[in-house]
């Protein structure tokens, strides 16, 4: 068991995206601008190796090709840049996306021949190259989508997607493009999978809208979070059958990003600034297990009696003052005591896998608000928090 | 603000989202949700002069209507509610919300704030006040989120 590896990047303001490369010698990181900033690892120092500045304005996502080593980017000012390392340089390409609205969320698919992006336009731009040309272009997803789609994920098949949306729904899309894509195999989506044919569509258990979505390594089925403080997972089960609808409440603040580690077992984390781990017990009930993090993160000294974002001193002396019924006001107060008990110091938005193979992933890297980039071994944490979340769960057909 | 900032986007097209669009309705019929609510009541009475006021509570938290179609109904329904809170004693608070099912104790947290919003609460908003700390001691945080998200209106 190791401790989570903060990495020694202070960037002082919210980290709105970051990837790292194949190897993970190097990062990508939009530190709340419009410029995206190459780190380069060498040794246990981070020094800063490139800025890319093409977008006008904030960049709202970025991955890296870890085989093709191409990153992708879009932002808040409707566009996406392919960028490729040519002669100790990283050069852009636009990406005509016709799209209205802000990109917001952008992902290489598993081939790294296409990518998706979604858009504030109620619409995701699936983008391919046309060698003809030479250039990425766009084709749109659309209905039956009602609002801002906020994340993606692709199947393994590097056909179907998995969209999260605003209007507080999930659906599974196919994005299966001609001359590109070879026909996939029949698996528990369909058979027959032309573009833009929805494959499953499910509600948010209370209206949330949907932060994050991903499919399980076999791509057999679906998680999503929602800002009603739920983690769903998804097990379809034909095209005329009702899926499996395994609904976890939890009992704090809503998680802003989900990522499978296994078939059975998932990292879900957000509001609460802190990594949690989630499993399928049994087979029958999906549970909380443990927090990544321990909890004793910035002051050794306060252990966490409640978990997450409200335990810090000023919090507690304020809750304590308003239970004794205190009128004089809360005195012995400071500055510092604002500091929570977790590593992350303020909302986590990305948790994506960091070692490991698809499948079977041992640690994950979260970024958030606080300008922290950390690294956690999925094994760390969980001692004297567990009893502290009380999760329930069930099943629901 | 310039004018720039001021434009409504959204009107300029012509389909876009209203939130009209994303309201749940309940299936059942103004009708029959009236008729079933108002016998609940009877029955859900009977229940708490029989001094099991879990059950109660838990019948008619199961399955409340909502949604603009049956307004009747969600007023019952919340004079129901109402009743089984105020007669309640505080020490027996935690003990019947223990007993209640998670999706239950979410709907509890529902009327709670709907009734914190209602006249009666300038009565006996303490009471409301009492069964809000001792849910959100088992609920979490997290059940005053889904609150605030849930688009079925009881």
């Amino acid at each position: 068991m190791s401790k989570p590896e903060v990495l020694p990047i202070d960037f002082a303001v919210p980290v709105t995206a970051y990837a790292f490369n194949a190897d993970r010698s190097q990062l990508a990181v939009c530190p709340n601008s419009n410029v995206l900033q190459i780190y380069q690892k060498s040794a246990n120092t981070w020094t800063l190796s490139a800025e890319l500045k093409e977008h006008d304005k904030l960049i709202t996502s970025v991955d890296w090709a870890p085989q093709s080593n191409r990153i992708v980017t879009c932002s808040q000012d409707r566009n996406a840049y392919v960028w490729t390392f040519q002669a100790g340089q990283w050069k852009p390409t636009l990406v005509l996306l016709r799209i209205n609205r802000s990109a917001t969320f952008v992902r290489w698919s598993p081939l790294e021949n296409k990518f998706a992006v979604a858009s504030g336009a109620r619409a995701i731009a699936v983008c391919s190259f046309d060698p003809e040309s030479d250039w990425w272009v766009a084709k749109h997803i659309k209905k039956p989508l009602r609002s801002t789609v906020l994340s993606l994920d692709w199947h393994p098949n590097n056909v179907l997607l998995v969209a999260g949306s605003a209007d507080s729904r999930a659906r599974v899309f196919s994005a299966y493009i001609k001359d590109v894509d070879s026909k996939p195999a029949p698996s528990v989506w369909g058979e027959r999978l032309p573009f833009n044919t929805i494959c499953g569509e499910y509600a948010s258990p209370a209206s949330g809208w949907i932060h994050s979505v991903s499919f399980t390594p076999s791509g057999n089925a679906i998680a999503f979070v929602s800002h009603d403080s739920n983690l769903s997972i998804i097990y379809p089960t034909g095209v005329d059958n009702p899926p499996s609808v395994f609904n976890v409440r939890l009992a704090s603040l809503p998680h802003t990003s989900v990522t499978f580690l296994t078939e059975d077992s998932l990292i879900a984390a957000g509001h609460d600034c802190q990594p949690m781990l989630y499993r399928l017990i049994n087979n029958n009930s999906w549970e909380f297990v443990k927090s990544l993090d321990d909890a004793t993160g910035a002051s050794q000294s306060n252990k966490a009696s409640v978990a997450g974002r409200l335990n810090n001193t000023a919090f507690n002396a304020f809750k304590a003052a308003d239970s004794m019924g205190a009128t004089g006001g809360v005195t012995g107060v400071g500055a510092g005591d604002t500091v929570l008990t977790t590593v992350h110091q303020n909302t986590i938005t990305s948790v994506r896998p960091f070692a490991g193979v698809p499948g079977n992933i041992t640690h994950v890297s979260t970024a958030g608000r606080d300008g922290k980039i950390v690294i956690w071994d999925i094994n760390s944490g969980g001692s004297g928090i567990a009893g502290l979340v009380k999760e329930t769960s069930q099943m629901g057909l | 603000m310039n004018n720039f900032r001021k434009i409504d986007i959204d009107a300029i097209e012509d389909d876009y989202l209203n939130d009209d669009d994303l309201l749940e309705i309940d299936p059942r019929s103004e009708q029959d949700a009236l008729s079933y609510f108002t016998s609940l009541q009877a029955q859900v009475r009977g229940l708490v002069n029989g001094g099991d006021v879990t059950n109660a509570l838990g019948l008619i938290l199961d399955d409340p209507p909502y949604g603009p179609t049956v307004d009747s109904a969600r007023k019952i329904n919340t004079d129901t509610v109402i009743q089984i809170l105020s007669s309640t004693r505080t020490s027996d608070i935690s003990n019947v919300i223990n007993n209640l099912q998670p999706n239950q104790q979410d709907n509890l947290m529902k009327y709670i704030y709907k009734c914190m919003s209602l006249p009666v609460a300038e009565q006996i908003g303490n009471v409301f006040l009492s069964w809000h700390e001792k849910l959100t001691q088992v609920a979490g945080t997290g059940s005053i989120v889904r609150v605030m998200t849930d688009r079925k209106h009881i």
